[in-house]
């Protein structure tokens, strides 16, 4: 049981480790003394009601914020970001799902040089992954909200990515466009080994889907207590390489045993397959 | 019809109308899709008191401008970074100081036409230095925008994921904004302060009712400019009207049609 845990939460094993963390001084500070961790694999959801945090917490992590004490280390590169679609900046700029879904080749085509064949083939095959293959010629402001967000997603997925953030990917979404699009990450996750960690308000879906949620409340982040359940799922099943995830389908708070494929599943190209197939 | 080549001010005319009708709208492209439209605005209005300082200090009006809306452009983007939620404000702030020191500085100015020239331009009387200026700024602005067109669209459509996929957002910004400053400056004096800002936008918002692309949408908008410019000038000539404000009245006439085309 020792070794277990050893293992689990070997450095190796961790993706977000936030240590004594604040940002903002004294009164103003909007987030105090934060301590988490997010392992590899994990689907993790950050909730918060409006004006909590959460949208700094995302930015400290992305690192487009510089904590004012504490630590947090992020123990990826690749890192996949999904901005609001909800901003009319994104949702009616003048472009076509090709031309978008390529800027999340950025890295990978450099300064100067323009997309080559075989990124524009990447991009059919990242589209077909989110089931948009069919609008790759078409004006992102033409399509739905639910639409949109797939494309911004198959954006961050061009890059390989070991790590998705998201920003309340809900915004702006349909019921049923919102279920599509938390089943496509669900296989994301479970499929390709990636691990997810989503801003959102939707406490619902967050509890249906993750593996397990933080609060972020008065300045705090804290852990939600189905990630408690979680834990003990975990301790059970002795699953190592990825957690146990409760309630994935239905939402009926079920517990489900999902084991860890140790085969590369789907398309070994992805990151966070390649690691599952190395151990 | 062709009459009108046969002079060397129409002919210099169409030269820096066709290349500013390449450059204006590259940089409006930017300015339109970063919600920033007001801009050519604040700076064209800022050129004014930059082009009357030249003419106190007796050096060449444009390069005045060029320095002023500069520090225009400069103090626009600095206010923004003071005031994120009210990016707007910022341009309000910089047009006012703009026009209130063109207005003081407009009194000691002893040739009141030189000034007045620059309010509605004086494309049929440009020198042989201002030719050159165009020329020079033309491959500049156009070099840029080609080398930087990927990162461009980056950061216009999503400037913190920009940021994050390791872009030179600030460093590109800073050309960008730079760009935008002397382009003002320059077509201030052919197509005139006040109507700069018009070309910037009509000839995008035309192109952005067709093209079902970024890409198209750049050159739709090039090729509405020059189609404005040149129809503009044509009609200036015959009509003995003023050319500036002939060329955004064209393009203004085409754009209605067009977005009633686009809502059905």
């Amino acid at each position: 049981m020792v070794s277990f845990w050893k293992e689990w939460l070997s450095m190796d094993n961790i993706m977000i480790e936030v240590k004594d963390m604040s940002f903002g001084y004294g009164k103003d500070a909007i987030l105090s003394n934060v301590n988490f961790i997010v392992k590899r694999q994990e689907y993790v959801g950050i909730i918060g009601s409006n004006g909590a945090g959460k949208s700094t917490l995302m930015r400290l992590l992305l690192g487009q914020l510089t904590p004012s004490e504490g630590e947090v280390n992020v123990h990826t590169k690749a890192i996949g970001y999904v901005p609001q679609v909800g901003f009319r900046e994104v949702s009616n700029f003048p472009a076509n799902v090709e031309e978008i879904v390529l800027t999340g080749l950025y890295k990978q085509i450099g300064m100067f040089h323009m997309p080559k064949k075989e990124h524009k083939q990447k991009v059919k095959q990242v589209l077909e992954l989110v089931g948009m293959q069919d609008f790759r010629t078409r004006m992102l402001s033409e399509m739905s909200g639910g639409q949109q967000q797939r494309v911004l997603i198959a954006r961050a997925l061009i890059g390989d990515p070991e790590l998705l953030v998201l920003d309340e990917p809900l915004t702006g979404i349909d019921k049923e466009a919102g279920e599509t699009l938390y089943l496509l990450l669900d296989k994301l996750n479970k499929e390709y080994g990636m691990t997810i960690v989503m801003v959102t308000h939707n406490r619902e879906q967050v509890a249906k889907y993750t593996n397990r949620f933080y609060h972020v409340t008065n300045g705090g982040v804290h852990l939600d207590k189905s990630s408690v359940l979680c834990d003990e799922v975990m301790k059970d099943k002795m699953i190592i390489a990825k957690p146990k995830r409760y309630s994935s389908h239905g939402g009926t708070g079920k517990i489900h045993s999902v084991e860890v494929e140790k085969e590369a599943p789907y398309d070994a190209s992805y990151k966070g397959a390649k690691k599952e197939e190395n151990k | 019809m062709f009459d009108i080549f046969q002079y060397a001010f129409m002919q210099k005319a169409f030269l820096v109308g066709i290349l500013l009708a390449i450059i204006i709208p590259l940089i409006g492209v930017i300015v339109v899709l970063k919600r920033l439209s007001m801009i050519g605005d604040a700076l064209s209005h800022t050129s004014l008191a930059g082009v009357a300082l030249g003419l106190i200090l007796g050096i060449n009006p444009i390069v005045g401008a060029v320095v002023v809306c500069m520090i225009a452009a400069f103090s626009i983007e600095a206010i923004r970074k003071a005031l994120p939620k009210y990016a707007e404000i910022s341009i309000s702030i910089i047009m006012s100081v703009g026009i209130g020191l063109a207005s003081v500085l407009s009194g000691f100015i002893d040739d009141g036409a030189a000034f007045n020239s620059f309010l509605f331009g004086s494309i049929v009387a440009i020198t042989d230095t201002e030719v050159v200026m165009v020329i020079i700024v033309t491959i500049i602005v156009v070099a840029v925008f080609l080398l930087l067109y990927k990162e461009l669209m980056f950061i216009t459509f999503d400037e913190p994921g920009a940021v994050l996929a390791g872009v030179p957002v600030k460093k590109i910004n800073f050309v960008i904004t730079l760009l935008t400053a002397i382009t003002v400056s320059v077509a201030a004096r052919s197509v005139g302060a006040l109507m700069v800002s018009s070309l910037m936008v009509i000839p995008v918002a035309c192109a952005m009712q067709l093209a079902n692309s970024y890409k198209k949408t750049v050159i739709y908008s090039v090729l509405f400019a020059l189609l404005f410019t040149i129809v503009g000038l044509f009609l200036s000539y015959y009509m003995n009207l003023k050319p500036g404000g002939t060329i955004v009245l064209t393009g203004v006439v085409v754009l209605i049609p067009l977005m009633f085309v686009k809502r059905k």
